[in-house]
């Protein structure tokens, strides 16, 4: 079978002569890679890299080759992050914690960031202006913020991390219940939840809301997990490609049980069993892996949390009027009882979930573990054996408690295209970029995974190397990288959703917030296109 | 008789200092400067440079004794020559120009096996080194601004070095939580009694150089409710112990801190330990810790670094990874002991300001200084490459002390016929890039 490309898309048949031939005889061809949550740009990343001079020194690359830069392990320079994904077989990722007043930063790492599309989403948990506006019931005008502010920042989603409980960190406090109220502000957590789901709905993102739980980490935070999704039960589907109206980010830090360290269990039986009977979830892995890494999210207040934990480096930088955030070094340890388990649940919600098509790999890079350990966590899924081999090493304690030996099931290869491909796309609202089919962009990565007669999964060893360094990556139907070789320049899109809205009502309303409470200027916290790599809008411009 | 002017208002990001007052507006009247609203004398004086005489006007090469006028490719041609030619390139700076010039430094140092170093090193370099040895509790200045009801200033003299920071984001603003100063507190410690410490709650002298056992002896107080024992810090133990009742009050203190703990006596111990108090202090309520930065866009220059290397300042590519190790790759250390052949200043005036002990070392070393302005290292140069007034005469972008990237602004356009430091820089590349 040939499968044919011109002009960035598949086609059916070639108009131009001399074509390029790729003979990929016996070998896996897959859509491009979809990650739809890393945090590789922006404020935190580089503040990661202020905290951790050391983790530049464990990788480098492109020593001899031009200006380009490549050093970083959990945190590469942008350069060396777009060389990654490209060599593991991706062509669209997703930053998933811009904070709007400092957007522009997260742009300019981004333009470096070669091959890849990009999005990101935006910071709105604790947004002062969304919260007081809930508070005072002006729902149609949230409407119009939340477009305006999309816009502004050139960003793409809603992500609430935590919600209310940054407002609570400014203070040094925290919340732990999603019915608690936010201190100065007459709402909830879960009113924040159910009206920006609500929003995101009305004005038609191409995503669902993305949600970092409260108690996010903590013992017993399932039940904080299965309330919140609760909360949006009602708001029925989204149209769209992604039916979905919640995203639960990174679940496996969201899905435990216990009352305490000691009593720490997994809580991966009771989420996975509702977001099975239920159909307006969709969740991706934050699976970790056994190593050292960088921590880094916007929950301030469990960042500090973790910082007491380890007694090592933190970093807290909350920004005025809109979110917290926190950078712990950490390392993840196989003999460690309460990281052996957080192991396995990440991969017992994989493997407990039915549908394939409500969850994407991640490990919310380099919160669990760095991106380029897709391919373990694949061959993990693949491959009960292999999984039987980790399990042997991890503290036998909790070896004891976890349910992760009795699961039987293996993935296919095909439920592993799903889980990194298809279902982020869908989810992402970009499903066309990561089909192989005539019309579609054509990203590609062609990867030699063995003899493709037999079970892929049986040689997990194989399998990792092979998904590691695809052969081939052609995006937009463009050769970019050839055995992990970059071949030519190329900078993807960037997507961004949002317009500008006439109205009196919401220039008011921003005016007054930038007037009393906000140390710039307006005209300087609107990101401009012209500071966005090939920006594209999915949404109107302008509305009414 | 009338005579017609055409009189419009811009709004200008100030390039002076760390503050980057974003609130500056400049009446222009035929495309001069009429008059300039809300910036400090200091913002004054460098948005009216752009019509001073004292300006770097033309492209000179050193021919002999003389300097001869030269056209900019010609400039950029020998430029190119020199650098190709050195055996170990600094490119050092980069303080008082955009984050777009920046990168493309990286950039060149990088093809060169040359050192990429910035004034950070010179300022608040111990405070990036203090930061990757424990982290640092800090937050927008914003958040100063609604919530803080106790301020300290340490070692910086905000009246004077950043003269909007009091009104903008801290003692003197406004903010939700915070209605008026009245409702704030501040101390200052100092080595002298400064003007922000004549309007302060509390003032506490401290000797020069004893700031780190000050820190720690408060640290002390602070968490067991007296002074150590062993008294380690000459300094009024009741004003300490002052300090302390009010800093454990507060709901949310900040401490702003500048030269005086960033370079005085113990280094960069001296943030180790103020960090160290401030995560202390956490366990009882809200504290951060902004430091007060000196160049406009120093703080860029030290994100832009940070992301494209992995190292804040002073990286040293010369085996072709990036190399961070302050006290080597920094310029002071490597111009000491005589490693590199060439030094290229951009935005920046190192034979003016390094000490003097180290400006003799750059006898003999060719010297390229890229500067809209005269200065020693101008004066000096081999080669001199004047630029437009970037944040007047040209735009871009830069980093507030507290990181919040904000646009720069051309707020007119010059009379004079010159390149931005970022397109001059972008020829230079791609004359390297092309030639190698
Ligand atoms: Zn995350």
């Amino acid at each position: 079978m040939d499968i044919l490309i011109e002009n960035g898309v598949f086609v059916e048949r070639i108009k131009g002569r001399d074509p390029i031939v790729i003979n990929a005889e016996r070998k896996v061809i897959l859509p491009g890679g979809v990650d739809l949550h890393s945090h590789f740009a922006g404020s935190k990343v580089t503040l990661g890299r202020l905290l951790r001079p050391e983790e530049h020194r464990l990788r480098h690359q492109f020593g001899n080759s031009g200006n380009h830069i490549g050093t970083g392990w959990a945190t590469p320079t942008p350069f060396l992050c777009g060389y990654l994904y490209s060599k593991l077989g991706y062509a669209k990722i997703v930053e998933p914690a811009v904070p709007p007043l400092k957007a522009r930063h997260t742009h300019e790492e981004m333009r470096g960031i070669p091959y890849m599309d990009k999005m990101s989403l935006l910071l709105l948990g604790n947004s002062w202006i969304i919260m007081d506006l809930i508070a005072q019931k002006r729902l149609k005008l949230l409407e119009k913020y939340v477009l305006w502010v999309l816009w502004a920042s050139k960003t793409y989603g809603i992500k609430l991390v935590a919600p209310g409980s940054g407002e609570a960190w400014a203070w040094g406090k925290s919340i732990t219940h999603i019915d608690d109220e936010i201190p100065n502000f007459s709402i909830t957590p879960k009113d924040i939840i159910y009206n920006l789901a609500r929003v995101n709905k009305e004005i038609g993102l191409k995503t669902p809301v993305h949600l970092h739980t409260n108690n996010l980490g903590s013992p017993g935070n399932y039940q904080t997990t299965i309330d919140s999704l609760k909360t949006v039960e009602n708001l029925g589907l989204r149209d769209g490609d992604s039916p979905f109206i919640i995203h639960l980010v990174h679940a496996q830090f969201s899905s435990y049980k216990g009352d305490s360290w000691k009593t720490f269990s997994s809580g991966s039986e009771e989420v996975a069993a509702y977001i099975n009977s239920n159909s307006h979830v969709s969740f991706d892995l934050g699976q970790i892996i056994f190593s050292n890494t960088t921590t880094m999210t916007a929950d301030g207040a469990w960042q500090y949390n973790l910082y007491r934990l380890t007694g090592g480096k933190w970093i807290n930088n909350d920004v005025e009027n809109e979110t917290a955030s926190g950078i712990v070094p950490y390392t993840f340890k196989r003999k460690n009882y309460v990281n052996a388990i957080q192991w396995a649940v990440g991969l017992e919600l994989a493997l407990l979930v039915k549908d394939p098509w409500k969850l994407a790999v991640t490990t919310d890079h380099p919160n669990g573990g760095v991106f380029t350990s897709y391919p373990v966590i694949i061959a993990w899924l693949m491959n009960k054996k292999f999984r039987e081999r980790t399990i042997e090493k991890i503290n036998s304690k909790a070896k004891h408690i976890i349910i992760l030996p009795s699961i039987d099931r293996e993935y296919t290869l095909f439920e592993t295209v799903i889980v990194t491909r298809s279902a982020p796309a869908r989810i992402m609202g970009v499903k066309d970029g990561a089909t192989i089919g005539i019309g579609k962009e054509a990203n590609l990565a062609i990867y030699d995974l063995g003899d493709p007669e037999r079970d892929l999964g049986e040689n997990p060893v194989k399998l990792i190397k092979g998904l590691s360094s695809a052969n081939y990556n052609i995006k937009n139907g463009l050769i970019v990288m050839k055995n992990g070789v970059p071949v030519q320049d190329f900078n993807g899109v960037t997507y961004y959703s949002g317009g500008v809205n006439e109205s009196e009502e919401l220039t008011e309303l921003v005016d007054y917030y930038f007037k009393e409470y906000y140390t710039v200027e307006k005209e300087n916290y609107i990101v401009q296109k012209g500071e966005v790599m090939h920006p594209v809008n999915v949404l109107e411009e302008v509305f009414k | 008789m009338k005579i017609i002017v055409n009189r419009i208002i811009v709004k200008a990001t100030c390039p002076y200092c760390g503050c980057l007052c974003d609130d500056v507006e400049v009446t222009l009247e035929d495309g001069e400067i009429y008059s300039i609203k809300n910036a400090c004398p200091l913002g004054r004086m460098k948005i009216n440079s752009a019509t001073s005489n004292v300006r770097n006007l033309k492209y000179l090469i050193k021919s002999g004794n003389d300097k001869i006028e030269v056209t900019v490719d010609e400039a950029v041609e020998e430029t190119a020559n020199l650098l190709l030619s050195a055996d170990k390139p600094i490119l050092y700076g980069w303080s008082n120009t955009s984050c777009e010039a920046q990168r493309l430094g990286l950039k060149i140092a990088k093809i060169l096996r040359g050192v990429w170093d910035n004034t950070t090193s010179v300022c608040h370099g111990t405070a990036a080194i203090a930061t990757a040895e424990s982290g640092i509790p800090s937050a927008t200045l914003g958040e100063v601004k609604n919530r803080a009801d106790l301020i300290i200033y340490w070692g910086s003299n905000p009246l004077e070095a950043h003269p909007r920071h009091f009104k903008r984001y801290s003692y003197y603003s406004k903010g939700r939580f915070v209605s008026n100063n009245a409702r704030r507190k501040m101390i200052v410690i100092d080595v002298r009694e400064t003007s922000a410490a004549r309007l302060a709650d509390k003032f506490i002298q401290v000797k020069p150089n004893s700031d780190y056992k000050v820190i720690s002896t408060l640290h002390h107080i602070i968490k067991f409710g007296e002074p150590p024992e062993r008294k380690a810090a000459e300094v009024n133990i009741n004003d300490l112990m002052e300090a302390a009742k009010l800093i454990k009050e507060a709901k949310f203190g900040v401490v702003f801190f500048g030269l005086g703990l960033t370079m005085t006596g113990y280094g960069y111990c001296n943030l180790d330990a103020l960090y160290s108090l401030i995560r202390e202090l956490n366990r009882f309520s809200k504290w951060v810790t902004i430091p007060m930065r000196g160049h406009y866009n120093v703080t860029g220059a030290n994100i832009v670094a940070s992301y494209m290397t992995g190292f804040p300042f002073a990286v040293d590519f010369s085996t072709g990874k990036p190399y961070y190790n302050p006290g080597e790759t920094t310029i002071i250390d490597l111009l000491y002991h005589n490693e590199c052949d060439l030094l290229m200043s951009v935005a920046a005036d190192p034979l003016g300001t390094l000490p003097g002990e180290v400006v003799s070392k750059t006898i003999g070393m060719k010297i390229i200084a890229q500067d809209p302005f005269p200065t020693p290292t101008t004066e000096a140069a081999d080669i001199v490459l004047p630029t437009l007034i970037c944040g007047v005469e040209t735009g871009g972008t830069a980093y507030r002390m507290d990181g919040v990237p904000i646009p720069l602004k051309p707020i007119l356009k010059s009379r004079l016929n010159l390149l931005s430091d970022e397109e001059l820089l972008k020829k230079i590349l791609e004359r390297i890039s092309w030639r190698r």
